[in-house]
């Protein structure tokens, strides 16, 4: 055992080098593996000490019953013996305008006993009246607001209110997801609210468990009582709960760029393997057994493994940590699960010893009397490589068929199983592929010059060794190209969707008054807007349906009738009122149902029919056409703007520059097509932000590889490579030919890459969306283009460094052998 | 120097052996390829080669001295035909066994190549004792690598020995584990002619102290002058055996079978 770790640690000091790209590749995807633990770790404490954080200073917290209208249901809690203090608790969801930005903030009360409340002001003073509040300075930031200046809160149904900023606070987090604003306000704001929640503070903590049946025992049915402390550990259990799904996609990532890494070493132990095959013989004639050489080989493997693994660990808990830092989560300070920590390291070292499992089989075959002098290597055994081939195959072809199942049938977890065994699939049948195309490669690019032909031929002797390092390269593109096609397709298809349920894109409205004209003039300026105009609006009176009674009836202009509203263009006897669907389901009419609508002090007739335009700009509304209501003489006020966009609009883009244009309006109100859906495609684009920048590693594993093994293929060629010299090859010629062999490899790799993750993609998003809605199939031309191009740039790139050792071999070197 | 008695004797090898011959071959048949492009490298040598005895097998290019070489050592398995090393039928192992019989009873010296690299002089030459689990005894290193000269380069790499000192330390392998037959393939071949012939001077020096049976491949008559006998092959077939031979009646052996 000891000589055989003695030769093993002889190997690896000798030739370090040999070994710097396993290293590397366990250290990268040994770092990713740990700083993922270690930034789910850290950031699920302070999220969790967020989320606890209001809870952690009461004994008790007493929740409302949902159907509570009671705005003082807490009141008897304070009856109860012991307690000492009861604070409501209160919450509104507000819209806030500054001079600069508008977006939706969570107002929350400030408890008005002082200890209960959870955080201290770092400027400023406490608000003590309804207009005034205090916030954290990171929202205080974004609106540009300082403490002493004043905002305008909009209540979602009623009139604007101008609070001055008293104070600020530096929290030392900020949501992760729904990145509304928070401010936070007197007991005295809230009014008549409900409140949600009470805190409690007792006197006598032994009596706490008492306290809390006492009070529980007291409250109306559907109120409950809890400790504090277990109220503030499910506070944090749902906060983090909905992480869970990140977790998972990141681990997912994580499985990938392993497996480029296993692909790495494994090609690079190969080609170890056979540069020491004499030595490997000679240990064998001198009385090494196979298991010993497969042994130094697994040792050396467990050295280098262990290594990288080690070293990767300590970078990934930095970069992990620094991560949660920089989102400001890592409130709870270093936090790392040993266990995970433990099992990361394993992992990495694992992934080494399995990767050498077929470099070791090589190995421990070389036959002792090679060590007497160059003989050729026996070819392996074709039976088993074409049996693997086939078997290889009928998984692909079953993967096949299960993807088109999955893409036709709408099933996302049976797309994932497809491409799951695909992958298993393709690992077995691809190397073979493209170690078949080598050959005719080769003989294309003899016809293409010297050095072309030169690097040709180099490939296509080394096939399966090409073939692996290309096959590092496919794995990170095809997953590069199936995301960015899954992203814009999907995308494409929200955007389709949505473009369809709200025809409006844009719809600004007043509570009654006439809309400012300097807001019509600037909404019809953006470019994106292909056309807008105000409507008239008048309040009227629908037989009561709930909450989907319309209260106003909107009068649509000429110009907005053709594109939104063409059953209105043509005037009936009996004019058309648009309605809600929803409106005629609970009054149980069909479709063109007669129905009175009163109008000041006037009934009138229309036939209702349903229509999207009612419910989908942020108001609730009849719309019939401006020219019924005229010659009816109902007299209707400017009070709202509907504006149509272009096709293929960036709807990003315009909710901006519509923000931008409004944020001087108070008045007006935004709904519409640009306030939907923004969310959803905020959080597809971070996730596929996440997951390119996640498969970035993987690349850098794959191109490492690919240089590796060029290097690699150098020092195997030194007295070819010298010959050449010796027969006059310039330098540049040399360096052409190993740039032509790396971009060829990372050419056929992200091109075999695309092959397969384009498809992958479009089945991918169609089975993710195809329940509900129709995919609209949408390719992102660029990104793939440019998939392409980063392959020959980054090909060029890997060729650097063993070309610079190709040309400082000196020519006489081909006479020594 | 130091006493020979505590060294094993030649009585004491031949003890260990069921007769006298460390190493036997009858009728052995070597043929690579089939039907016409077949070519016969052995074709039906019988040989034997007693315990202590210095052999050279000689022979121009293409004679198949190599090849039956590596039929004696057992790193080749004959067409037809037997091998026995040290009393064992080599036919018979399996490669575990006949990795065990190359470790614990053969000792190799070739041309070039015979060290690890990433190993010292002394890591190599103690190398066969450690992957056998065997302890090294320092006494006996000690007296070989003096008697050959190295044993102030014992903490060296190969890259840092000279050709001559490389093939030493091969030879004190091949001794200190004290195989029953040592198998020599051109061992001079990379050498200057006083290097080889000291050499050869210190392997047949160590042949008639440890009474080891030494078999050498070679084409230089010098180089075969050293040995007890010499063999000389032509076409795959012993044509001629010498006692005692000289590098006249080698020469003129040679000229006689391919003239």
């Amino acid at each position: 055992m000891r000589v055989i770790v003695a030769l093993a640690w002889a190997q690896v000091r000798t030739y370090p080098t040999r070994f710097l790209a396993i290293i590397v590749a366990v250290l990268l995807a040994t770092g990713f593996l740990v700083a993922t633990a270690t930034f789910v770790a850290t950031a699920g404490e302070g999220l969790r000490r967020t989320a606890a954080a209001p809870l952690t200073t009461a004994d008790i917290v007493v929740a409302a019953a949902d159907s509570t209208s009671d705005p003082g249901w807490y009141r008897t809690v304070a009856e109860v013996p012991h307690v000492r203090t009861v604070d409501p608790e209160f919450v509104r969801t507000v819209g806030v305008v500054s001079g600069e930005r508008r977006g939706s903030a969570t107002v929350q009360s400030i408890a008005a006993t002082t200890a209960v409340r959870w955080f201290d002001l770092d400027r400023g003073t406490w608000p003590t009246g309804p207009e005034q509040v205090v916030a954290d300075q990171r929202t205080l930031d974004e609106l540009g607001v300082g403490v002493g200046e004043r905002l305008t809160f909009r209540p979602g149904d009623g009139r604007p209110e101008t609070v001055t900023v008293t104070g600020s606070t530096d929290l030392g987090f900020r949501p992760l997801a729904g990145a509304s604003f928070r401010f936070y306000a007197d007991p005295a704001y809230f009014a008549d609210d409900v409140p949600h929640a009470a805190l409690v503070t007792i006197d006598d903590p032994n009596r706490l468990e008492a306290t809390v049946d006492r009070i529980d025992r007291l409250l109306p049915a559907g109120a409950s009582a809890v400790r504090a402390s277990v109220a503030a550990d499910e506070a944090a259990a749902r906060l983090v709960g909905g992480s869970t799904q990140l977790i998972v996609l990141t681990l997912a990532l994580v499985a990938v760029a392993l497996l480029a890494a296993i692909l790495v070493i494994a090609n690079t132990f190969q080609v170890v393997v056979a540069q020491r095959v004499r030595q490997t013989a000679l240990l064998r004639l001198v009385g090494g057994h196979r298991s010993q050489v497969s042994g130094i080989l697994l040792a050396e493997a467990a050295i280098v493994g262990t290594a990288g693994a080690v070293v990767g660990a300590a970078a990934g808990l930095v970069v992990g940590f620094l991560g949660a830092d920089l989102l400001g989560i890592s409130g709870g300070g270093l936090r790392v699960n040993p266990l995970a920590l433990t099992g990361s390291v394993l992992v990495g070292i694992l992934a080494t010893l399995f990767a050498v499992g077929l470099p070791t089989r090589r190995a421990a075959g070389v036959a002792p009397v090679r060590a007497l002098g160059e003989l050729p290597e026996v070819p392996l055994a074709a039976a088993r490589v074409s049996r693997r081939l086939v078997a290889g195959a009928v998984v692909t072809l079953g993967a096949v068929a299960v993807l088109a199942v999955a893409g036709v049938g709408g099933s996302l977890p049976l797309a994932l199983a497809g491409g799951l065994l695909l992958a298993a699939g393709l690992l077995l049948v691809l190397p073979r592929l493209i170690a078949m195309l080598l050959p005719p490669i080769a003989r294309v690019s003899e016809r293409l010059g010297v050095a072309a032909g030169l690097a040709g031929s180099s490939l296509s002797q080394n096939a399966r060794r090409t073939a692996t390092a290309a096959m590092a390269v496919v794995v990170g593109s095809a997953l590069i190209a199936c995301l960015t096609v899954a992203a814009r397709t999907g995308q494409a298809t929200v955007e389709a969707d949505l473009a369809a349920r709200y025809p409006v894109a844009v719809s600004a409205h007043t509570e009654g008054s006439p809309v400012d004209g300097a807001t019509v003039r600037a909404l019809a300026a953006v470019p994106e807007l292909a056309a807008a105009a105000t409507v008239g609006t008048v309040n009227a009176r629908f037989s009561d349906a709930g909450k989907a009674t319309p209260t106003r009836i909107a009068a649509l202009p000429v110009s907005l009738v053709d594109r939104l509203a063409p059953e209105l263009a043509t005037p009936t006897e009996v004019p058309v009122v648009l309605v809600p669907e929803a409106y005629l389901a609970a009054r149980g009419l069909p479709e063109g149902s007669p129905v009175r609508v009163g109008v000041g002090d006037r009934s009138l007739s229309f036939v209702a029919r349903t229509s999207r335009l009612a419910d989908t700009t942020g108001q609730l509304l009849g719309v019939a056409s401006a020219d019924a209501l005229a010659a009816q003489g109902v007299p209707t006020t400017p009070t709202t703007i509907w504006a149509v966009a272009n096709p293929d609009f960036d709807r990003a883009a315009l909710a901006e520059q519509v923000h931008a244009v409004t944020a001087g309006d108070l008045a007006v109100e935004l709904g519409g097509g640009i306030t939907e859906g923004g969310d959803l495609a905020e959080v597809l684009a971070i996730l596929l932000g996440l997951a390119l920048a996640m498969l970035g590693v993987t690349v850098i594993i794959s191109l490492l590889g690919v240089a590796n093994l060029l290097g690699l293929s150098v020092i195997e060629r030194t007295p070819e490579l010298a010959l050449l010299r010796a027969l006059g090859t310039r330098r540049g010629r040399l360096r052409a030919m190993l740039a032509i062999e790396a971009v060829t490899i990372t050419v056929i790799g992200a091109g075999t890459g695309l092959l397969i993750g384009v498809p992958v993609g479009l089945v991918g998003a169609t089975a993710a969306v195809g329940a509900t809605a129709t995919p609209v199939i949408a390719l992102p031309w660029w990104q793939l283009a440019l998939l392409l191009v980063a392959a020959v740039a980054t090909g060029v790139l890997a060729s650097v460094v063993p070309a610079r050792r190709a040309t400082r071999i000196s020519p006489a070197l081909s006479w020594t052998r | 120097m130091c006493p020979a008695g505590s060294l094993p004797t030649v009585g004491e090898m031949v003890m260990q052996t069921a007769s006298a011959d460390m190493v036997s071959c009858r009728d052995v048949y070597k043929t690579y390829g089939a039907g016409e492009s077949a070519i016969r490298a052995v074709d039906g040598v019988s040989a034997d080669f007693a315990v202590g005895e210095f052999t050279a097998i000689m022979g121009p290019s293409g004679s198949g001295k190599t090849t039956l070489m590596q039929l004696l050592a057992g790193l080749d398995t004959p067409t037809a035909g037997s091998v026995r090393v040290a009393g064992t039928l080599v036919a018979g192992l399996d490669d575990r066994a006949l990795t065990d019989l190359r470790r614990d009873r053969i000792g190799f010296i070739f041309q070039a190549f015979n060290l690890l690299p990433t190993l010292t002089a002394r890591q190599n030459i103690t190398l066969p004792l450690r992957l056998a689990g065997r302890p090294v005894d320092p006494a006996r290193l000690r007296i070989i690598v003096d008697r050959l000269r190295i044993g102030d380069r014992m903490e060296h790499h190969p890259t840092e020995l000279s050709g001559g000192e490389q093939q030493r330390v091969a030879v004190a392998r091949a001794l200190l584990a004290q195989p029953s037959v040592v198998f020599a393939d051109e061992p001079t071949g990379a050498l200057d002619i006083a290097t080889g012939r000291a050499l050869l001077a210190d392997l047949r020096d160590a042949a008639r102290r440890y009474g080891q049976t030494i078999i050498m491949v070679t084409h230089d008559p010098g180089a075969a002058a050293h040995a007890d006998r010499a063999l000389v092959m032509a076409d795959g077939r012993i044509r001629a055996e010498l006692r005692q031979p000289t590098r006249d009646t080698i020469l003129a052996s040679l000229a006689a079978v391919t003239g």
